[in-house]
């Protein structure tokens, strides 16, 4: 059910001072597949994205988007790209509403800035935006201001907002964070919605076990900056060296 | 924070992210009654002013925003309707007030208007897309000089070079000022993409103060604190002779609204949402695809443009000009203006730059101390209405509104059954 490699992380590396944040990892993102990346507290999975997705600029390595290099691209042209991202923090843009802020996702994404200085200003993006509001049962909510929905709301405004460019792959960063235990499965089926019914490729860091060994093909882990293993969830599970980062035995 | 150890490992259950409670519409009565009661203080001595029309404006505006609200059905299309009631009656004032009115008074409002026309420009850099300027009266500078040195054929000296300048048909020379100026304003955009809130705010006053060190210094190019005259005697545009003060009054009302209309059409286009997201969480906005640097460079350009333009048209209604007017004081004006009036509203800058006029002429007995209490003042408004005057009207109207229905889940605290999944 997975393809090529549509993502390709080589060599990358970033310290902070003297401390190796990111050292030397290297991993591929197969077309439509779910990986995991996981690893304990302050083992570098976020700088990790952040190298990847253009917010911080790497000191060594590289970063291929369907065979083309993006290293050395800003943030936005990775993600008019196809790399699309939520951050842990959950970020809305809370004076818009619901609706405005999946229009914002989605319209820098068509055509020139110019060219939209004189497009309607809904640039026909209702017909794709609507839809995506009513799947994420945000319907009854589409004219509010983001700021004033509820943080389990928000955080799926967030999701839908990276979603509706329909990016080549999305990363989510923790995206079980913060969520109550009883809604887990909800979140869970909802990208395994988006990753069978759409074909949407996520790599995603979880800190919550059973939630990610459920959901992701592939999983990643690292420990102190480097990758430690990479496997299918059952091969990741039984490695000793695993459970030994994890619980420290 | 809490760690639970699972068989596979840990899982962590974070609620490190509370998002911060809208505070809602507790501040509107405030509000209202700072306004009314400013109101009456500066309409008691009602003496000569001819500025009270103003303060009337906005009596009438008041009763009529409330009437307004208790009149109309509860629909979403009522905001837009006292949006454009107010709007179209600010502009309505500024059509009729002047008519039978004497030379003095036009150019009082004259003022007002070339000052919407800065106010209007930076509630877009800074109300829509939260880049903070605090250089606009420096630029008003650029495009009064740009504007007076290009279409009077003067002779010039700079740095040992000498030269006579054109004299370019008035139209041009505005052209011309806000052009420039927006190719300053890309100097300043610059470092807005590296620097926010305060510091921003440090660089522009940095660049407005070197802007009037260059005024007052190249005596050469500017006279220096001398100043240059700039007198409409000769300025026909489309054979309407501008020297008449009424018909240059009407022209400078032509380009406030042209202004308007721009900033309402690159608010409401796809550029206004980018710009708001700009402004909410440019890290966020980056990564859904908005590119930062053009759109910050556009904010500051289309801001310091209007300015440009402004300060043509400011410069034939005072007839002279000199660097002290175009000192930091006046950009600590322009920036409060648009915060009084309300960040990120049409009608704000219309509501913020009555205030400073109205202020400036009633605080003239002060004299030096005309800042002191201007400070006192904003800082009493900055209390009691956070969100402007316009922002303000904006929370009333909604308070109003939610007294005449309920509205389904849209509080957190008002239907949290109603939303969906995920709480915590």
């Amino acid at each position: 059910m997975t393809g090529d490699p549509v993502v390709r992380v080589r060599g990358m590396g970033k310290a902070f001072g003297g401390i190796k944040a990111v050292d030397d990892v290297s991993f591929d993102v197969h077309d439509g597949e779910i990986l995991g990346v996981i690893g304990p507290n302050g083992c570098g999975k976020t700088t990790l994205f952040n190298c990847i997705l253009g917010q911080y600029r790497p000191d060594r390595g590289r970063v291929e988007l369907a065979g083309r290099d993006v290293s050395r691209w800003p943030p936005h042209r990775r993600a008019n790209a196809g790399l699309a991202r939520t951050f842990q923090l959950l970020q809305v843009f809370e004076s818009m509403s619901v609706r405005d802020n999946l229009k914002t996702a989605a319209q820098e994404h068509i055509g020139s800035v110019g060219r939209r200085l004189f497009r309607r200003p809904d640039m026909g993006l209702g017909a794709t935006v609507d839809p995506l509001i009513e799947r994420f049962r945000l319907g009854h909510l589409a004219d509010e201001r983001a700021g004033n929905l509820s943080y389990g709301q928000q955080k799926l405004l967030d999701t839908a907002m990276a979603f509706v460019s329909r990016p080549a792959v999305l990363f989510l960063d923790e995206p079980a964070g913060g969520v109550n235990p009883t809604m887990l499965g909800d979140v869970r089926e909802r990208i395994r919605d988006l990753n069978q019914n759409d074909g949407t490729t996520f790599a995603i860091i979880e800190h919550n076990m059973e939630f990610i060994f459920e959901l992701a093909h592939r999983i990643v882990v690292m420990e102190q900056g480097r990758v430690l293993t990479t496997g299918t969830p059952d091969e990741v599970r039984g490695d000793p060296r695993v459970l030994q980062v994890y619980l420290g035995g | 924070m809490s760690a639970t150890t699972s068989t596979t490992g840990v899982l962590e259950h974070r609620q490190d992210t509370i998002p911060e409670r809208d505070r809602g519409h507790l501040s509107w009565p405030l509000a209202v009654a700072a306004v009314a009661a400013t109101t009456l203080v500066v309409l008691l001595p009602l003496g000569h002013s001819q500025l009270a029309g103003i303060m009337w404006l906005w009596g009438v505006a008041l009763v009529g925003v409330i009437g307004l609200n208790l009149w109309l059905p509860v629909e979403s299309w009522n905001g837009i309707v006292i949006k454009w009631t107010s709007l179209a009656g600010a502009v309505a004032f500024l059509i009729v007030f002047p008519i039978g009115r004497t030379n003095a008074t036009l150019i009082d409002l004259g003022v007002f208007v070339v000052f919407a026309i800065v106010c209007i420009g930076l509630n877009l850099t800074y109300g829509f897309a939260g880049k903070v300027s605090l250089a606009q009266a420096g630029f008003l500078g650029i495009g009064a000089y740009v504007s007076v040195l290009l279409d009077t054929g003067r002779d010039v000296a700079v740095a040992g070079f000498e030269a006579t300048l054109p004299n370019l048909p008035f139209l041009l020379a505005i052209v011309v000022a806000g052009l420039t100026c927006m190719a300053f304003s890309v100097l300043i955009g610059f470092p807005a993409l590296r620097v926010q809130g305060p510091w921003l705010a440090f660089v522009t006053l940095a660049f407005n103060l070197l802007v009037f060190l260059v005024l007052n210094n190249e005596v050469g190019l500017t006279e220096g604190s001398r100043g240059l005259r700039a007198i409409r005697s000769d300025l026909v545009v489309f054979d309407i002779d501008l020297f008449e003060t009424r018909n240059y009054y009407y022209f400078c009302l032509v380009f406030l609204l042209a202004a308007t209309v721009l900033v309402w059409w690159v608010v409401r286009s796809p550029w206004g949402r980018a710009f708001k997201a700009l402004r909410d969480n440019p890290a966020r906005a980056a990564s859904l695809g908005v590119d930062i640097r053009t759109y910050t460079l556009l904010a500051f350009s289309i801001g310091a443009g209007l300015a440009g333009v402004a300060g043509a048209l400011y410069a034939r209604l005072i007839e002279y000009i000199e660097p002290r007017a175009f000192f930091i004081g006046q950009s600590f004006d322009f920036f409060l203006a648009t915060v009084i009036g309300g960040l990120g509203t049409l009608v704000g800058p219309f509501i913020g730059v009555s205030f400073i006029t109205v202020l400036t002429d009633r605080l003239r007995f002060t004299g030096d101390y005309y800042r002191v209490w201007f400070g006192l003042f904003v800082v009493v408004m900055m209390l009691v209405a956070p969100k402007g005057v316009a922002g303000s009207f904006d929370q009333l109207r909604s308070w109003l509104r939610d007294r005449r229905r309920v509205v389904p889940g849209a509080a957190p605290d008002a239907a949290p059954e109603v939303g969906p999944e995920v709480e915590t």
